[in-house]
């Protein structure tokens, strides 16, 4: 025991001694490490945050729920275009339906809000809204409900209510929205509007993407190609292509930044061995193993990589806002377990099998015998 | 104790047999080995020794299987021509460093390194990094870091080469005390110094193996 902790010690001053001579040593592999490390992460970040970003759609979206949003201009208006031609899917689930008119309405406090109008057809919809007793009713997620409004559209005045808008359609209500009726201003209507139709899926019912193939075949038949179709299996499409990229990219940067650092470390250690070969051959001389010896230049490379991996992956967590933001890349994951999560630990295990393979040439120089080194 | 059989050894394939169907057995006493460079001196005794692997034929060390780490830690003493001593470390973590490698015990270790360094004149300097010494007193030093196991095997090569008679006199002496404080040890001395020749029981002369016609030319 005393024998190892004399040598171990021997071998850490002669170390030391080594990186304040040949500071350079260590600054080399220290920027090859801050290089590699850096471009590893941030792109293992940047795709972890998009990938996250559309967890986070389709968590909100909902697997079963699908929307579809027609443009009505003036002109298919005139034409006699039907509007309501996509109604018929109600019998697949909860039908949400209205028209997001192009005005917008300014209410008593000077705030301005987007306009849903609804008719007849639309009521079976808003019937969690309608039971308040309201026909215009302001749909709010910054106000409280039960607050009487009075807003002005196109100097037409309304009162309403202001409610609060249930979970199933808080992803269709991004800002505030009034709802009244499509009866209370017809000529707004006649400037155009986008026909929303958002259909929570029973279960018996037919896929989504049949769902989504079939309103395709209405569209291509009726040769109306102004509508956007929205669904959650479309997102998952694409989050599913992107998990896949992410597991081959992984694999690959692991490569390069493992592949990297056993070429550089290696050279590195092999040089600074034939250095310090005679005291290695002395000690080796001494009774001390060749796998101590060997070691050194492990536990030596692991120190450096290590320190300099953290110390990276610390500042770009710190620095993470500023960096992704000049990328105009937005994701509401969490820092910590960005930069501290599967993507880190697969950075800084390659980083260290990097290291150990970089060993395998001084561990193979320490085979040669003691009585050819020394004279 | 020490015995050799059909020792063959060669650099390389292509170079000739630096050492060919050698056999010698050391008893217990001081054996001088003496001859010209390149004859193969320090070659066999960095075979005895363990640090060189011969093509061909066996090494046998009484109580060991073979030459290998175990035998080197505990029981033999190695001094080299040149660097010897570990540069960073103080002449008395020299010592201490092999003779803990060698299992000896903490107290038998202090013991030891007063005793060797007081016997090589050395008790003042048992601080001093090798740096700051004299060749002389680095060569004491490095028999010191031979003897501190107390060995059964010593190897030595050229330890007094360039050294001046008093410190030839002390490393005499020194190695005549240890070979009769144990009659079982064997000290192997490979040497162009006849200064050594006193305190030898046993005198090889490696010459005879030697082709001599190369030197013979180049004084014509």
């Amino acid at each position: 025991m005393i024998s190892s902790i004399l040598t171990a010690s021997y071998l850490w001053k002669d170390t030391w001694k080594r990186w304040l001579e040949q500071p350079g040593s260590i600054l080399a592999r220290s920027v090859v490490t801050i290089i590699m490390v850096s471009l590893s992460v941030l792109l293992l970040v940047g795709f972890r945050m998009q990938i996250e970003r559309l967890r986070t759609e389709v968590d909100k979206f909902g697997l079963d729920n699908l929307l579809i949003m027609e443009t009505v201009t003036p002109m298919d208006i005139a034409n006699g275009v039907p509007a309501d031609r996509f109604r018929s899917i109600h019998k697949w689930g909860d039908l949400f339906t209205g028209k997001r008119m192009i005005a917008s309405a300014t209410l008593s406090n000077g705030r301005n809000t987007s306009i849903v109008a609804y008719s007849d057809n639309d009521i079976r919809g808003l019937l969690p809204y309608l039971k308040h007793g309201h026909e215009v009713f302001l749909l709010t997620n910054s106000d409280q409900e039960g607050l009487v409004i009075d807003c002005d559209v196109q100097d037409i005045s309304f009162s309403g209510i202001t409610l609060n808008p249930k979970e199933n359609i808080s992803q269709l209500i991004q800002n505030d929205t009034l709802f009244i009726p499509l009866s209370y201003i017809p000529e707004i209507e006649k400037r155009g509007y986008a026909m929303i139709y958002y259909l929570e899926r029973n279960k018996n019912a037919p896929d989504i993407p049949t769902l989504t193939g079939a309103i395709q075949q209405v569209i291509k038949a009726d040769g109306n190609g102004k509508v956007e179709i929205k669904s959650a299996a479309e997102i998952k499409k694409k989050l599913d292509m992107l998990e896949k990229k992410q597991s081959s990219m992984r694999i690959w940067l692991a490569a390069i930044l493992g592949g990297a650092i056993a070429l550089i470390y290696g050279v590195l250690s092999i040089l600074e061995f034939r250095q310090s070969m005679y005291v290695s051959a002395l000690l080796k001389s001494f009774g001390v193993s060749r796998i101590m010896l060997g070691i050194r230049s492990v536990i030596e490379n692991m120190i450096i990589v290590n320190c300099v991996t953290f110390a990276v992956i610390y500042l770009l967590s710190k620095y993470h806002d500023v960096i992704f933001s000049s990328l105009k890349i937005q994701s509401s994951a969490d820092i910590n377990s960005l930069y501290w999560g599967s993507e880190t630990s697969w950075t800084i295990t390659a980083a260290n099998v990097g290291v150990l393979i970089s060993s395998v040439p001084v561990f193979w120089a320490l085979r040669k015998q003691v009585g050819s080194i020394l004279e | 104790m020490l015995s050799c059989s059909n020792i063959y050894y060669r650099y390389s394939w292509k170079a000739p047999w630096v050492l060919e169907e050698f056999s010698h057995e050391f008893a217990p006493g001081i054996h001088l080995i003496k001859g010209y460079s390149g004859c193969g001196k320090s070659t066999l005794l960095r075979i005895l020794g363990g640090y060189l692997k011969q093509q061909k034929g066996k090494i046998d060390i009484e109580g060991y299987r073979n030459n290998g780490t175990k035998f080197q830690k505990r029981d033999l003493g190695f001094v080299f021509q040149q660097l010897n001593l570990l540069p960073l470390a103080s002449v008395r973590r020299n010592l201490h460093l092999a003779a803990s490698l060698a299992g000896i015990s903490r107290t038998k270790r202090n013991e030891n390194v007063d005793r060797y360094l007081g016997r090589l004149g050395l008790e003042t300097f048992k601080k001093r990094l090798p740096k700051s010494m004299s060749g002389g007193q680095q060569q004491r030093a490095t028999i010191a870091r031979a003897l501190i196991k107390e060995p059964k095997v010593l190897l030595l090569d050229e330890p007094t080469s360039g050294l001046d008679d008093l410190n030839t006199e002390v490393i005499k002496k020194v190695l005549q005390e240890f070979i009769k404080d144990d009659g079982s040890r064997v000290a192997v001395i490979c040497t162009h110094d006849s200064r050594l020749d006193k305190i030898a029981d046993d005198i090889l002369d490696f010459n005879r193996f030697l082709p001599m016609e190369g030197h013979l030319e180049a004084l014509a």
